[in-house]
This record gives C-alpha cells, structure tokens and sequence, in this order.
C-alpha cells in the first residue's frame, strides 16, 4: 500500500495570535524544531492526519510584516515564496479576531502572494465576550479564501480547519472568488480603509479599549525610570535564586537516583575496569550532565511566564535609557543577561533586537560576559594569585565580573554611529497574561528539546 | 459664515495622558524607514486611533488592544489630531 499523499502547510500570523496553541493542537507532542538551510530561526514542524492524508505542518514563527528587517520576517517570506526550497502547499493565516483590521492589513500582504490560504480566525472567544461577533462567511467573501474559526485551546473548530488546508493545499476546494486586495502597503490610509471595511462588513465595530486601571498602575511602576529597573534587578534576583533553590530538590533526587544506579552496576558486575567504566564513566558522565536539567527546564519556564505576561517587554523598555548609554538597546539586556550563564543561548536570543546594527552590537559584546564556564578559572586564579588573602581574592573575583561590564560598553566607542535613537518601538504586549501561559510549558520543553541544534530562550 | 478651524496637529508627545488621538495622514515621514515598517507593521499607521497611556523618556500607547512602547524622539515625530472624547 502506497504512502498517503503529504501536503504541506504554513501557519503564517502575527505573534501572540494563537498561532502555536493551534500548532501543538494539531501536531500534539509529534512535533519538531528544524532550521531552514542557512537559517538561525527555529520553526516547529509536526504532522497532523486527517482522514488518512497527511499533512506536514511548518509553524513560522510570528511576524508583523514580512517587509521588516528582521530574521523571523525573512525567513516567512522566504518560505512562502519559495526560496528555501520547501515551497508550502498552503498559507494557514492566523488572524486574530481581538486585533482584525491589524492582523487583515498584515493578512493583505500574505494574499497578495497568491498563494493557496485559509484563515483561521483565533480569540474569537475574546472579541464575544468583548461583545465582539464576526461573521466568518462576510470575510471569507471579501478575502476570497475560507475562513474557519478555529481554537487551539479549545479545540473547537480545528477538523474544520485541517479539512480546509488540506483541501486547498491539495486543490481539492473550489476558488472563491477573491475580491482583490489593496496594492497599498500595511500602515497607509488606502490599506487600513480596506482592513477597516472588511472588518465592519463582518459586523465589527471599533472597539475603544477602556483603560485598564491595573494594567496602566502596573506600567508606571515597571517603566518607571528608577523604579523599572529596581523591579527588574529584583525579578531577576528572584528568578535566579528560585532557580537555585526550587531545583535544588528535583537535582538532589537526581542526583541520589545515579548514586544509588552507579552502586547498583559496582554491586553488580565485577569490580575492574568494565565496572569502573559503567559505573563512573556512563552513569556518572549521564548524571552529571542530566542533573541539570531541572535548572534549565525552570529557567525557560519562568523566562517564558515573564515574557508571556509582558513583563519582559517593559522591563526593556525602562532599561533602554541606561543601555543606550552603552551603545545598545534595551532588549540587548537579557541576550547578555543570559551570556552569564551561557554565551551561545544569549547570542541566539539576540534575534529579537529589530536592527542589523544592535543585534550586531549585542552578538559582539555577548561572548565578553563572564559565562559560568569562566567562574571555576577566575575562582582558580583568584585562589593562587592571592592565597590567604580572601579579602584580595574576593575583590579580584568582583574585578573580573566588572571589567566584563566595561567591555560591554565597547560598543559606543567601536561603531561610529550612534545607536539609532529611532529605534523605538520595542515589543507589543497584550493584556492576556492568564491565557497566554497556557503554552508556556510546552516552550520550555522545546527550548530543552534534545533535537534542538542549542537550547535557546523562548522568544 | 465661519470658516471651519483646521485640526490641531500636535505632537504624539504633547497629547494628555489618557486622551485619545488619530495619527495622521504623513504623520510618520518624518521617520527612518525602519522604524516607520516597524510602528505600521504594528498597527500604529496612517488614521488610526491611539490613546496616550503614558508619556516620558518612553511613551506608551494603546492601539486598538496592544499597548506600544515609544521613545520619546520617536513619538516627538509622530503628528496626532486629539479626538475629543466627549464626540
């Protein structure tokens, strides 16, 4: 019997959109993380079946245009159009219904490509209870492809949706008719008129968000000049020490459980060099390397809860000001942040930072950081430089953690111009902090994936 | 017969805390290239309301349900006509 025919689709959005809630949905735990031919952006790829086809799904990571100078938006746009070789049978646009005339202007430049799309519209549970209800078949009339309200938290809606990719992506659909989408680009009065018509065509109305009390107290006090980067000193403060402290315990159980099967092999087989090879080499070498997984899984874990409850995004933006001075943007922060531990996932995370000349920045000042690597060779020197002298050994331990920072300030002195005072607008966040953690364990988990060429922080 | 009064244009800086604004038309030309992709890209373009959530060293706005965070040089640069909210 012949293999099922395997049709490949993109699921192509802005972030925070749904768009990997609805990806682990539809893979489930079958799921990858790969990198294009050339690439240093990770994209996910599962299969998902559907009556006995099977679909190979590529989850893009969330862009807002694919016109930015960003690495995640050319790498969509070089997947949709092909230049990477795996050209995807077909777009899942992933709208959300919370943020529509933002998310069509985007979906009009993705149309525009002409390639085979369905668009799955995501929150739609948000915009009702904002008393917000679209019409799905009004839109898939002005966009000309299908639109299926799809949830991957619920999962209500997603057969409809994997049927609808699957027939379009294998040209079994019917065209709609497509009204044609504007030539003007995202951003312009022609593109949000459209954006603006369709919606209300949908039975949208302009909702004016009320100001959220909570949301705005809490945005005075962690973009607060002097405050803001008192509360990020003390977050970070806590996230580390409660990295040390919780996962002490699942690391000491760890740590117990290959003493106890480096016993067992020695109680076992008979004392000599095979023993001594299974016992200390396999098992040891296996523990000591396992025994820090707790760390790294809470790390990712609680770096994914802060960046999915939009702390991480104000946070760099009360440090711009300071970083600046450095010659670097704020978001460079938590790349050379995570340097201190490893230099490879902190240059990795510098992809975020929008501007070849920051990212560029950050990558070179990252390596300077003080890694944990370098910690036993400092303590060592300090230890022969100034033995018996703990208050030198101490300073000359301080000395060298400082002078990583002054390195860091390299930057302003080696390139001649100036960090863009421009470059302004760093992450948008939403106010949906409950929902959003839904996803975070299993980002953490990928982030650790052992298929996964480096760990890397969640975006 | 009154000559209707053009729309005040003031600076995204200038707007009150909480008052909401329309970007206009052009507003953002006066913007490097990339950083007029990246405040299009999200969502803060031509004719769009904005409400000023909080202003300083760095600007805060809402757009529709997303809050921004703007530099101060930046949002001096961005032209607004204040909506008055009581219309």
């Amino acid at each position: 019997m012949s293999e099922p025919e395997l049709a490949t689709i993109a699921l192509v959005g802005n972030p925070n959109t749904g768009k990997t809630t609805l990806f682990n949905a539809l893979c489930g735990a079958r799921a990858r993380t790969a990198n294009f031919p050339g690439s240093t952006v990770d994209h996910h790829l599962g299969q998902h079946t559907i009556a006995g086809a099977r679909l190979e799904v590529i989850d893009l990571p969330g862009i807002y245009s694919l016109a930015l100078d960003l690495p995640e938006s050319v790498l969509c746009a070089e997947c949709i159009d092909g230049r990477l070789g795996t050209v995807p049978d077909a777009v899942v646009l992933v709208l959300d219904a919370t943020n529509l005339v933002r998310n069509l202007q985007f979906a009009s430049t993705v149309l525009r490509r002409g390639l085979p799309c369905v668009v799955a519209l995501t929150m739609t549970d948000a915009a009702r209870s904002a008393g917000l209800v679209l019409d799905a078949a009004s839109l898939a009339r002005d966009l000309g492809v299908p639109v299926i309200e799809a949830s991957g938290r619920t999962g209500i809606g997603l057969p409809a949706l994997a049927t609808a990719a699957h027939d379009i992506a294998t040209r079994q659909a019917p065209p709609i008719p497509a009204a044609p989408c504007p030539a003007a680009e995202p951003g312009t009065a022609a593109c949000a008129d459209w954006a603006a018509g369709v919606f209300e065509r949908a039975g949208g109305r302009t909702m004016r968000a009320a100001a959220d009390p909570l949301t705005e107290r809490l945005d005075r006090a962690f973009t607060h000049p002097v405050g803001g980067i008192a509360a990020f000193a003390l977050t970070m403060g806590l996230l580390f020490t409660s990295i040390f402290w919780l996962a002490s315990y699942p690391m000491d159980a760890l740590d117990a459980l290959f003493g106890w099967l480096a016993g067992l092999v020695h109680d076992v087989v008979p004392a000599g060099l095979v023993a001594d090879l299974l016992a200390d080499g396999i098992v040891g070498g296996i523990g000591a390397t396992v025994v820090f997984l707790p760390q790294i899984a809470l790390l990712f874990f609680l770096l994914a809860l802060l960046e999915d409850t939009g702390y991480l995004a104000r946070a760099a933006l009360s440090l711009d000001r300071t970083m600046r001075r450095f010659g670097l943007p704020g978001q460079a922060f938590l790349p050379l942040l995570s340097s201190h531990a490893c230099a490879l996932p902190g240059i990795m995370s510098t992809r975020l930072i929008p501007g070849r000349r920051d990212r560029l920045a950050t990558i070179l000042c990252a390596p300077f950081m003080s890694c944990t690597a370098r910690i036993p060779v400092y303590v060592l020197l300090c230890g022969l430089l100034f033995a018996g002298d703990p208050w030198k050994a101490g300073l000359a331990f301080v000395g060298c953690y400082a002078s990583a920072s002054l390195r860091a300030s390299a930057p302003r002195g080696c390139f001649a111009a100036p960090s863009s005072p421009a470059m302004v607008v760093r992450w948008s966040w939403s106010c949906r902090p409950i929902a959003a953690q839904a996803c975070a364990p299993r980002s953490m988990w990928r982030a650790i994936d052992p298929s996964s060429s480096c760990a890397t922080p969640p975006p | 017969m009154t000559t209707p009064t053009p729309p005040i244009r003031i600076p995204l800086t200038q707007l009150a805390p909480g008052r909401r604004a329309t970007v206009e038309c052009s507003a953002l030309d006066a913007l490097p290239e990339g950083d007029r992709c990246l405040l299009t890209a999200m969502g803060l373009g031509e004719r769009c309301e904005v409400r000023l959530c909080r202003s300083g060293h760095a600007c805060i706005v809402q757009v529709d349900t997303t809050r921004l965070g703007i530099d101060e040089q930046v949002a001096a640069r961005i032209m607004v006509t204040p909506i008055d909210d009581a219309s």
